[in-house]
């Protein structure tokens, strides 16, 4: 009772006879604690107050109303009762609260609905959230769906995927940028952007300074690239709802999309989630083409390859017969024509070392690999290639200590250093630096996925740097295609670069062009390291130029050419030999089955049944102590292997100077 | 326009009084279930003497006098309750008490499950008699509201001996 705001009124005398501690805190210092005058507490207007208390007065059941207080026209509910004395006289006990008990409960009624509808509001939202999850999943896989049966060895694969994206996003302009031969580009743009960039241009932005950026300041990143996009010529569009993403190659920022978007409202909260899955999706698709222009490129050299390995063959087989010829002359016909059977001979040269190359690049060049160590062959060939290089250009070797060993042709590797010698004093008309390094390395599996027919392992690295005019991408991307040459007619056969990468390839390494135009130019060659310890490592021995003494022997000649047959037949004659000459390895085993012969000189391929690869093993049956020496122009699969001649076979390209074959039967004979 | 507008098959049967009653029921329901039946009683005793208050003042002039005896009063009370459909009728009538019963609820079907709405019938009641005679002490035994078939009200003219027992009303003269 005594907690209650209270008070015990006469309603007749008008006045508050008694006041509660709580009705005296409820109302204020205008209530006394005895006998107030009513109208000093309560407003009465239109005898409102008085009806309730009368009401009160003559009922003993409670009657409930509201009452205002007069200082400051606040509203109490009040529960009046009548009160009996004990003289039958009655007074009214009046009970305040400080709030109408009536809308304290419709305001907690209120603050329920309220609650209500906000957790109605709240789950509506929740549903409609998960709906927007499932419909931009559902969009992302469908993107990913179509981006996937793109087929990025079109050209134009990346204009496709921007048209999925725009369409998906209901976008209004796609813009996908991305690095190509060297620069940043947009490279398929659709709705505004396919107006306003239709040729592929340049941001004027490098990919480094593009990627140089952290997660944390992916702001800035999209602000660089939107300023740069706006300076290209989009500086009408409004980017305000672009969406943009970077694309992820292999893990590294290669390129961004930008979508623009109606609104950013519908669907905003997936964006995020959307976008990264697309954009994964899209820098998995350029890895994909990435690679698959590799593969094709590769492919192309390949038939190229083979192309090649059949002309050569060929023309081989008449070279030999010119240069045979040529030199038969030459020494037959002391006084005269003499220029002319030189010139034959020059131009027979030429066209064996053109044929050497191309065979090298079709990775058909018989290698006779061994231990090699690439200090010390650089240093013995030094003096060569400062013949080459004119004196305006400053030669500079770069030894690495401790360099691998790895098992190369040495004269095929001479031979690739001398090209892109050549190929750097061309670049550096006007002089320059040229630097020849080695280093040990090791190609990882993310290189080795990355290139094709690159294994991950250690290799023996030998750069050659020039400081001259470099390469375009465009060259460098065909720098190693057979004929392709940026040089003057008869300055340039454009096989220089055919022959190392063949080279390369065959000895199971890899090769690379780093150039910038006006910068200068790095071809790296990578030579697998021979793990095979072989402390014993020379580099071949020095060819001796002592003129020959007349040689003496029976030799078993087996050629179906019968013009190549013929120039041999009287080369080695005139050598000093006893020839025997066969056309078939029938006909040779048929003689070795009734004589002796010192040696067996047998073209590698053969009409008929047996090859040179067969007819060795038969002689070797029949005469085990004699020699054999096959000679081709064209090396097949029967006596290479891997790059490697078979184990015991002795072998001598085509064509070759009668000096040449001198010196290998020479050397055979005296075994 | 209104030509236009289509008519129902039937018209309900809306009059003002039904749809006033509907209304009364309606606030009355809200108000029980808002604060609780005790309190929306509390609320219904201060309407009940108030509409007292108008009613008595309405007979005394209608029948020419300031103070109404006690057949005046009963009389008030049947008229009052046929006017406005309570179809009440008094079983008893002595100096002691005026009993009244009846077979309809003023608020017709309206006031089933509507308790609150009784204590209009004992205000209203319970005012005029007191104002007139002096004192009145009301209890309702039955009520269609409580789901009776009928309402039964006892209105005592006299004090009890002992003090007023449970859902009993006391009315003294309440004028100030
Ligand atoms: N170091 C370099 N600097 C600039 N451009 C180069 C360099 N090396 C090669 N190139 C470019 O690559 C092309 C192909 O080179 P490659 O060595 O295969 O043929 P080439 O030098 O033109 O002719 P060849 O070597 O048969 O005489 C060259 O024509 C040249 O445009
Ligand atoms: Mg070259």
């Amino acid at each position: 009772m005594t907690d209650d705001a209270m008070l015990i009124i006469d309603p007749k005398a008008q006045i508050i006879r008694h006041a509660s501690p709580q009705a005296m805190d409820l109302i204020g210092p205008t209530l006394r604690t005895e006998d107030t005058p009513l109208g000093d507490v309560f407003l009465n207007e239109g005898n409102d107050l008085g009806a309730f208390l009368a009401g009160a007065l003559s009922v003993t059941d409670p009657l409930l109303s509201g009452v205002t207080l007069a200082p400051d026209k606040r509203t109490l509910s009040a529960k009046g009762s009548r009160l009996s004395l004990d003289d039958g006289s009655a007074l009214v006990l009046l009970l305040l609260e400080a709030e109408p008990e009536l809308s304290s409960r419709f305001r907690l009624l209120a603050d329920k609905i309220e609650e209500l509808r906000a957790e109605v509001i709240r789950r509506v939202a929740a549903e409609k959230g998960q709906t927007e999850y499932i419909d931009s999943l559902h969009r992302s896989v469908s993107v990913i769906k179509q981006l996937a049966e793109l087929d990025v060895s079109s050209g134009d694969y990346l204009d496709m995927t921007a048209a999925v994206i725009s369409s998906s996003f209901q976008s209004h302009g796609t813009a996908v940028i991305a690095e190509n031969l060297g620069k940043l580009r947009v490279l398929a743009a659709t709705g505004v952007f396919a107006d306003i960039f239709p040729n592929q241009p340049t941001l004027g932005l490098s990919l480094t300074e593009f990627t140089g950026f952290s997660e944390a300041q992916a702001d800035r990143w999209k602000e660089l690239l939107v300023s740069h996009m706006q300076h290209a010529g989009a500086d009408h569009v409004s980017f305000a709802n672009a969406l943009v993403m970077p694309l992820p190659v292999g893990g590294k920022v290669r390129g961004a999309l930008i979508c623009l978007m109606a609104n950013d409202g519908q669907g905003r909260t997936n964006v995020r989630l959307e976008s990264d899955l697309i954009s994964e999706a899209i820098g998995g698709l350029m890895a994909r083409a990435e690679i698959e222009a590799q593969l094709m490129h590769a492919q192309k050299l390949h038939a190229i390859g083979q192309l090649t390995g059949g002309i050569a063959h060929d023309f081989n087989n008449i070279l030999a017969v010119v240069l045979g010829n040529a030199e038969l002359l030459l020494y037959e016909l002391d006084s005269i024509d003499m220029d002319v059977a030189r010139e034959i001979r020059e131009a027979a040269i030429r066209g064996a070392t053109l044929t050497s190359r191309l065979l090298s690049f079709a990775r058909k060049q018989p290698l006779q690999p061994v231990p090699t160590d690439f200090n010390r062959l650089l240093r013995e060939f030094d003096p060569m290639i400062r013949r080459t290089i004119k004196e305006n250009i400053s030669l500079e070797i770069v030894s690495s200590a401790g360099l691998w060993i790895s098992q190369v042709d040495r004269n095929q590797l001479e031979n690739a250093v001398l090209n892109l010698a050549v190929n750097a004093r061309d670049a550096m008309p006007s002089g320059g630096l040229l630097t020849i390094e080695t280093a040990n390395t090791r190609l990882d599996n993310e290189y080795a996925e990355r290139h094709s027919e690159v294994r991950a392992g250690q290799y023996v690295m030998i750069a050659v740097s020039d400081t001259g005019e470099g390469m375009t991408p465009e060259v460098a991307r065909e720098a190693f295609t057979p004929f392709f040459t940026t040089k003057e007619v008869g300055l340039g056969s454009g096989l220089g670069l055919s022959m190392v990468f063949g080279f390369v390839k065959q000895s199971l390494g890899h090769v690379k062009i780093y150039s910038e135009a006006g910068v200068g130019t790095t071809v790296r060659m990578y030579f697998p390291r021979d793990l095979t310890e072989l402390e014993n490592v020379d580099t071949g021995d020095a060819t001796s130029h002592e003129s020959m003494p007349p040689a003496m022997g029976h030799i078993l000649l087996v050629e179906d050419d019968t013009g190549v047959l013929r120039y041999l037949t009287r080369s080695l004659e005139l050598l000093g030999y006893t020839v025997d000459g066969v056309t078939t390895a029938e006909k040779a085993i048929e003689l070795l089955q009734g004589q002796r012969f010192d040696l067996l000189l047998s073209d590698v391929i053969l009409p008929g049944g047996k090859g040179g690869a067969e007819l060795a093993k038969v002689a070797f049956e029949l005469a085990p102590d004699m020699p054999v020496l096959l000679m081709s122009g064209y090396t097949e699969n029967s006596i290479v292997h891997h790059g490697r001649l078979d184990v015991g076979v002795e072998f001598i390209s085509k064509p070759f100077t009668r000096e040449q074959i001198a010196k290998r039967l020479k050397g055979l004979l005296a075994r | 326009m209104t030509d236009a507008l289509p008519q129902p098959l039937r018209t309900p049967a809306i009059q003002k009084d039904y749809f006033l009653r509907s209304i009364l029921r309606e606030l009355v329901g809200m108000l029980e279930q808002t604060v609780g039946e005790r309190e929306a009683e509390a609320y219904v005793n201060h309407v009940g003497i108030s509409m007292g208050r108008i009613l008595n003042e309405d007979y005394r002039t209608a029948f020419g006098s300031d103070k109404l005896d006690a057949r005046q009063v009963a009389a008030t009370l049947v008229d009052l309750k046929a006017r406005i459909d309570g179809g009440f009728s008094i079983t008893e009538i002595d100096s002691d008490k005026i009993v009244l019963e009846n077979t309809a609820c003023p608020f017709g079907d309206k006031v089933v499950g509507r308790p609150s709405l009784c204590r209009m019938t004992a205000n209203v009641f319970g005012h005029i008699t007191a104002e007139n005679l002096g004192y009145a002490r009301v209890r309702i035994d039955k009520a269609i509201a409580r789901g009776d078939p009928g309402c039964r009200v006892v209105i005592a003219l006299s004090k009890a001996d002992e003090t007023s027992g449970p859902g009993e009303s006391e009315f003294f003269v309440g004028t100030i």
